[in-house]
């Protein structure tokens, strides 16, 4: 089943779209504009031009929507039609022609054969102007955007009804390299580009959905170019259904069973939103907006959870952590990513404007994105990554430093003062014996503040225990609330989890104030550390400035977490005072953690 | 000072010969006792943790990268084990209780309690010169206290499972999540720590 979903999402839906994307297109683009392409409306008391449609004949003369018509055969539209019999207003239903009535100085004609009508209406324009006359051919003036007059034959013969005209207007539209060479150029280097692992290795997965979804909505264009209901038909359910497989290939990233579910239920929903309204909403260009908006919803949506680096975000946390540059720099990818499909929908909202200015924007941000990975993003992540490494390699050479000096001091000095002591009993000089085991206990001191024995010997919790103990005498109350099992972490858990409450506790006792509590839960799967304090609690920004300032604690207990994959939040506490929370989850999650000499297996049977 | 015929075999396992022979040399010139064998790390120790050979054997803790309680882990037959370290901390002698070991001491302590550990742990006897934390007894359910008093008892899964009603393999899962959650590995294990630690009081 599982194979059986992966199969269909990878390879066959994305193909099979594509595949018959591409026919269409080029089927559609090989075949002539049905008519001159022209739509007119009346608006505000003026005559304009409502739409014009793709590679048409009107488009090429330079037409554009919005353009006013001022001359129509030598009569000036509006007011002077009404003196021209020959002029009347055709409106499709009995309300619209009532309202036509009511509007204007009009003579209203309630049955208009379609056969020589100069220009008509589609079915969202309530109504426009038309030639009854039976003329070969007049002449359309209009004004375009900067106000000059422009002059326009247009032939009855182009119009729908009389397609069998011979003098149709049937100019042949220049070839331009429109959508679909763009479209096709994206999917093939798109492919290659992802699957060659340049595009970075989170989107390795999305090889084939991926330049799929971003190539369709440049495809379908040309098949929807013409607004023909069969064409908007195929155009608007093709979009949707080409953003779904790189939808269900980023819900593979998205964290959480239920989270997944919901994401993709909400992909689903846009996909059906986006036919639905360009199917549904009457539109002047390719694709309604919504339509397009929508199906970038479908792509976008889930590869926004998909990006979303931490598997948990504390609100109100100054100080969080649990991501390597790396990750961050693939959910980087994967944010991009999700945007792409949408970027190259921008192309299905354009009104009429001529082919090669349509695929600008994805152009312009293919470029775009390729230049910030290129010069920005992968340098910076592989700078933050050596910097990380280095780091983490200095704090381990600190750490096995104290722990050199602490083993010295403990196998050397301290072993010596206890043969001492011994002497000193045997010869009966109790004075000198106690003083020399004053000296001892503050040795041993030393060698716990740089390298608790506990923490190897025991673990976490018994370290905690102690820690809390010294704590609780030295600098006030402190409690610690301990639960979960006795097992033990991999070693450099234990001393990176040891290592963030002494750090929370010391600034805790420092600047914070009672009641100071630890919690602390261990379980075979993963572990988590509490320090509360209810002190005056951070400064706000004082996390950022700690970064620039060199305040090394909640740096140093950031670098700790992150150096095992934990994530530590430091915030408020709710109720006042601070907050440092340190979470660490064992990658091998199920399998039992732990030193245990025994292995579970042996464990289960002993339980038999 | 008990005056046994046959004096008590000691052995000590640490890694600082200066520790390890001048402990050695001193308790061997206490009456009753008799060294009988060295180690200066886990694998020497080896040879000593024969019972019929070692009655009582002082073993630190930190033994290099070693630890010395995971000699106590093992589930054969020891000699009495008395834990003899640098370290006074209550977490150790917890552990070493925990554990089943019969005595802690420290380095620093006269040599006479050492000696007394020593006398009371081949006797059977506990002595721990720092005192265990065990206000924080292992929280278990009733139904897990059932089943612990049960395995005290010497019984097998199914007359447990009998005796409260449930399946053997109910019971079965108990143990295996009881010894997942204190670090056990044997019914022998939970039986001892629940003795020492007294679950088994609690009402």
């Amino acid at each position: 089943m599982k194979s059986l979903q992966r199969t269909f999402a990878r390879a066959l839906v994305p193909i099979a779209v594509v595949a018959a994307t591409v026919m269409a297109a080029v089927v559609a683009e090989a075949s002539p504009a049905p008519d001159q392409g022209l739509h007119l409306a009346y608006e505000n008391g003026q005559v304009v031009v409502a739409s014009v449609d793709y590679g048409s004949a009107a488009q090429q003369s330079g037409i554009r929507p919005g353009d006013v018509v001022v001359e129509l055969d030598g009569s000036n539209p509006p007011g002077t039609w009404n003196d021209d019999p020959h002029y009347v207003l055709w409106a499709s239903d009995q309300t619209k022609r009532d309202l036509a009535r009511s509007s204007g100085p009009w003579d209203v004609v309630h049955t208009v054969s379609p056969d020589g009508i100069a220009a008509y209406a589609v079915a969202q324009y309530e109504w426009a102007m038309v030639d009854v006359r039976e003329q070969v051919q007049w002449e359309l003036t209009w004004m375009d955007a900067q106000g000059v007059p422009r002059a326009y034959a247009v032939y009855p013969g182009a119009l729908p009804g009389s397609a069998e005209d011979s003098y149709s207007l049937e100019t042949s539209v220049p070839w331009e390299p429109g959508p679909l060479v763009f479209g096709l150029a994206i999917l093939i280097v798109g492919w290659w580009w992802v699957g060659s692992g340049r595009a970075g290795t989170a989107l390795r997965r999305c090889t084939v959905t991926l330049p799929v979804a971003t190539a369709v909505p440049l495809l379908v264009v040309p098949i929807v170019r013409y607004q023909s209901a069969l064409e908007t038909v195929v155009g608007s359910v093709l979009v949707p259904l080409a953003m779904l497989p790189l939808a269900i290939d980023f819900l593979g990233r998205v964290e959480g069973r239920r989270t997944r579910r919901l994401v993709g239920s909400a992909a689903f929903v846009l996909a059906i939103g986006s036919a639905a309204a360009s199917l549904l909403i009457p539109s002047g260009t390719s694709l309604h907006t919504w339509g397009a908006i929508l199906a970038a919803g479908v792509a976008f949506v889930p590869g926004f959870f998909a990006a979303r680096p931490f598997g948990r975000r504390a609100s109100g946390a100054d100080v969080e952590t649990g991501a390597t540059p790396w990750a961050l720099s693939e959910s980087t990818d994967v944010a991009l990513a999700a945007m792409t499909p949408g970027i190259a929908c921008i192309t299905l909202t354009f009104t009429s404007v001529p082919y090669s200015y349509t695929v600008w924007p994805i152009l312009v941000w293919l470029a775009a994105v390729w230049v910030a990975r290129r010069f920005t993003l992968r340098p910076l992540a592989r700078l933050a990554t050596r910097t990380t490494r280095q780091r983490d390699l200095e704090a381990a050479a600190a750490e096995a430093e104290r722990a050199r000096i602490a083993a010295n001091i403990h196998d050397d000095a301290l072993q010596e003062l206890t043969m001492l002591v011994r002497r000193l009993d045997v010869a009966g000089d109790h004075e000198n014996a106690d003083a020399a085991r004053g000296i001892a206990a503050r040795l041993r001191a030393i060698c716990g503040d740089l390298r608790l024995p506990i923490l190897d010997d025991l673990g976490v919790g018994p370290s905690l225990e102690w820690l809390v103990d010294r704590l609780d005498r030295l600098g006030g109350p402190v409690r610690l609330e301990r639960e979960g099992d006795e097992c033990r972490l991999p070693n450099d858990v234990e001393l990176a989890v040891y290592r963030v409450a002494q750090e929370a506790l010391t600034n805790a006792v420092k600047h914070g104030a009672p009641p100071i509590v630890v919690r602390y839960r261990q379980k075979a799967v993963g572990v988590g550390l509490e320090v509360d304090d209810a002190g005056p609690g951070l400064a706000p920004g004082a996390a950022e400035l700690a970064e620039h300032t060199g305040r090394l604690g909640l740096v140093g207990m950031a670098q700790r977490a992150e150096a095992i994959g934990g994530v530590l939040t430091v915030g408020p506490r709710p109720g006042g005072g601070t907050r440092v929370k340190l979470v660490w989850d064992d990658p091998r999650a199920g399998a039992a953690a732990g030193a245990s000499a025994v292995p579970a297996e042996a464990r289960a049977m002993e339980a038999r | 000072m008990t005056d046994s015929p046959v004096p008590i075999r000691v052995a000590i396992v640490d890694d600082h010969p200066v520790v390890r022979e001048g402990t050695a040399a001193l308790l061997d010139g206490q009456p009753g006792l008799r060294m009988v064998g060295t180690a200066a790390s886990l694998d020497e120790a080896a040879p000593l943790l024969d019972p019929s050979a070692v009655d009582v054997l002082l073993l630190d803790i930190r033994l290099g990268a070693d630890s010395g309680l995971s000699v106590l882990r093992g589930g054969a037959p020891k000699p009495a084990i008395v834990v003899l370290t640098a370290y006074d901390y209550p977490q150790y002698a917890t552990a070493a209780l925990r554990l089943g070991a019969s005595g802690f001491v420290v380095k620093t302590a006269p040599i006479a309690e050492l000696v007394d550990a020593i006398r009371r742990a081949a006797s059977g006897g506990l002595a721990f010169g720092c005192k265990p934390d065990l206000s924080a007894p292992a929280p278990l359910t009733r139904r897990e206290l059932d089943v612990v008093r049960l395995i005290v008892d010497g019984r097998s899964n199914d007359e447990i499972g009998a005796e409260l009603g449930i399946a053997s393999k109910t019971v079965e899962a108990h143990l295996r999540r009881l010894f997942d959650r204190l670090g056990l590995q044997s019914r022998t294990e939970l039986a001892t720590r629940a003795l020492r630690e007294g679950w088994l009081e609690v009402p």
